[in-house]
């Protein structure tokens, strides 16, 4: 019997390079180039796992669906979408933190009520807000939101950042941290079911080579 | 706009209808085959009385809406708490065990499902007034053997029970299968991981006789959120799926909220979910 295709989502983007150099420490080589091809998918025969490129937050959707048994994909997604699927394993690269940054250097317990905040984390930005007492209005943006504070949309922001040189560059200072991230290995409830020894022996491996 | 029926519910049409109502026959007659009786229970209820079934998660999920009177109404969004009721009003006095099953729809507002689900079809079954190892079993057989009659092979259900020991903060990460939280993956394999002389075991035997232990895993990591469960959980899963296709355990405690104390055990398959109209 032939043993069945795993396959893994990863996100695309500047976590996908350490992605694949991690599956090659533990014996994985794939067929295609995912960061040259422009093919979306790539196989290594072998081993029997496939990986599907897509967007960071498309990761949890694909792995909740069962069109993918595992997936590789930042804590601060999982915490942002709280998707119901299994968190395996922290991969420890990828980190990042989700900040509260604004114009000018206060505290935490400075901030007023009913603040503008712009952000692509609607989620966690409400919560942390709510559980200090604070109501807000919420901007949601795509991207590039530190301009949000400059041109006058939003008082503060909540976004990611993993050196703080984009908040420096554009005036902003950091608040507060509202939680760490760092890259997960997720995985569909019935795929750890119907391939748990092989899924928890992917994990351990991964376990191995992730090591700080 | 044209007048598309809302998101998360569907229209079925003669065909469907047909497929869909072959296959629920075959359930129920593979019920009754095991002496279990249909019941009807009403769409719509008092909030406050099956607020007594509802965990925190499924309060956030259930469609309520104000009658004419003013009382709060809850739209069914599941079967096994208007059945409790049912007993403790209307079936006290009745032989024991009971055995009922029923087949019809709940609605839950849209949750995190990749594909909107709001109402869904469910048939399961309910027996009622047995402790012990025999009625887990049974439910389970009966599960196994509608699953069968259907037509599939490849199915496995997953059984663990609620343990009292883990402390709040564990029960939630294994809720939220947050393994990294918790700092393993729970266990997952044969009767070998029970803790040793666990009543799970005798519910093996049992399966084992009756020759449907190849179904069957036991996995410590399967919680519900579901407020009323007391001892024996379990899912079932298609193994080509991403989703569970049915669920259920025993809950001890909740026809006694209704003022009959009470054991039961019973599960529930989401037959919308199966995707029955499309036959299989």
């Amino acid at each position: 019997m032939t043993t069945q295709m795993l396959t893994i989502a990863v996100s695309k983007g500047y976590m996908l390079e350490k992605t694949i150099l991690l599956f090659n420490d533990i014996g994985l080589s794939f067929d295609v180039d995912l960061q040259t091809s422009r093919k979306l998918f790539s196989t290594d025969h072998i081993n029997r796992v496939r990986l599907l490129q897509v967007r960071p937050w498309d990761v949890p959707v694909y792995v909740q669906g069962g069109a993918a048994d595992l997936g590789i994909v930042g804590k601060d997604v999982l915490l942002e979408k709280d998707p119901p699927i299994a968190e395996l394993l922290d991969l420890k690269f990828g980190r990042c933190d989700l900040v509260l940054a604004g114009m000018e250097q206060i505290e935490p317990n400075q901030l007023a009520q009913n603040l503008t905040v712009a952000t692509k984390y609607p989620r966690s930005t409400v919560n942390y807000f709510q559980d200090r007492g604070l109501k807000i209005e919420l901007i949601n943006l795509y991207g590039a939101i530190e301009l949000a504070p400059m041109t006058g949309l939003a008082d503060v922001i909540c976004d990611l950042t993993a050196t703080g040189k984009t908040l420096k560059e554009n005036n902003l200072k950091i608040i507060d941290t509202i939680f760490r991230s760092s890259a997960r290995l997720v995985a569909n409830p019935v795929s750890l079911k119907v391939h748990y020894d092989r899924i928890c022996a992917f994990s351990e491996n991964l376990a191995k080579c992730c090591k700080e | 706009m044209r007048n598309f029926t809302p998101f998360g519910v569907r229209d079925f049409t003669p065909t469907e209808t047909n497929k869909f109502k072959k296959n629920v026959r075959k359930i129920e007659s593979e019920f009754e085959k095991w002496d279990y009786q249909q019941i009807i229970t009403p769409t719509i209820e008092y909030y406050k009385t099956l607020e007594k079934g509802m965990g925190p998660q499924l309060k956030k999920r259930v469609e309520t809406f104000k009658n004419s009177n003013g009382d709060v109404m809850v739209i069914r969004p599941d079967h096994t708490t208007p059945i409790a009721r049912l007993v403790a009003n209307r079936m006290k006095e009745e032989e024991k065990p009971i055995r009922l099953y029923y087949n019809g729809p709940i609605v839950r507002s849209p949750g995190q499902e990749v594909v909107t689900e709001m109402e869904s079809f469910q048939a399961g079954i309910e027996c009622i007034g047995l402790e012990g190892p025999e009625a887990d079993a049974e439910v389970i057989m009966v599960c196994i053997s509608a699953l069968l009659k259907l037509g599939y092979t490849s199915f496995g259900i997953d059984i663990g029970y609620i343990q009292k020991n883990l402390t709040k903060k564990n029960q939630d990460l294994l809720i939220k299968q947050d393994y990294v939280g918790l700092g393993y993956i729970p266990k997952r394999g044969g009767v070998d991981i029970l803790p040793s002389n666990h009543a799970l075991m005798d519910v093996y035997k049992i399966l084992k006789k009756n020759k449907m232990d190849q179904y069957i895993t036991f996995n410590m990591g399967i919680t519900r959120e579901l407020g009323y469960y007391t001892g024996i959980i379990f899912e079932c899963y298609l193994s080509e799926k991403g989703f569970l296709i049915g669920s259920g355990g025993r809950y001890d405690n909740l026809i006694q909220d209704f003022g009959y104390p009470c054991p039961a055990v019973g599960f529930a398959l989401n037959l919308s979910r199966l995707q029955l109209y499309r036959g299989i």
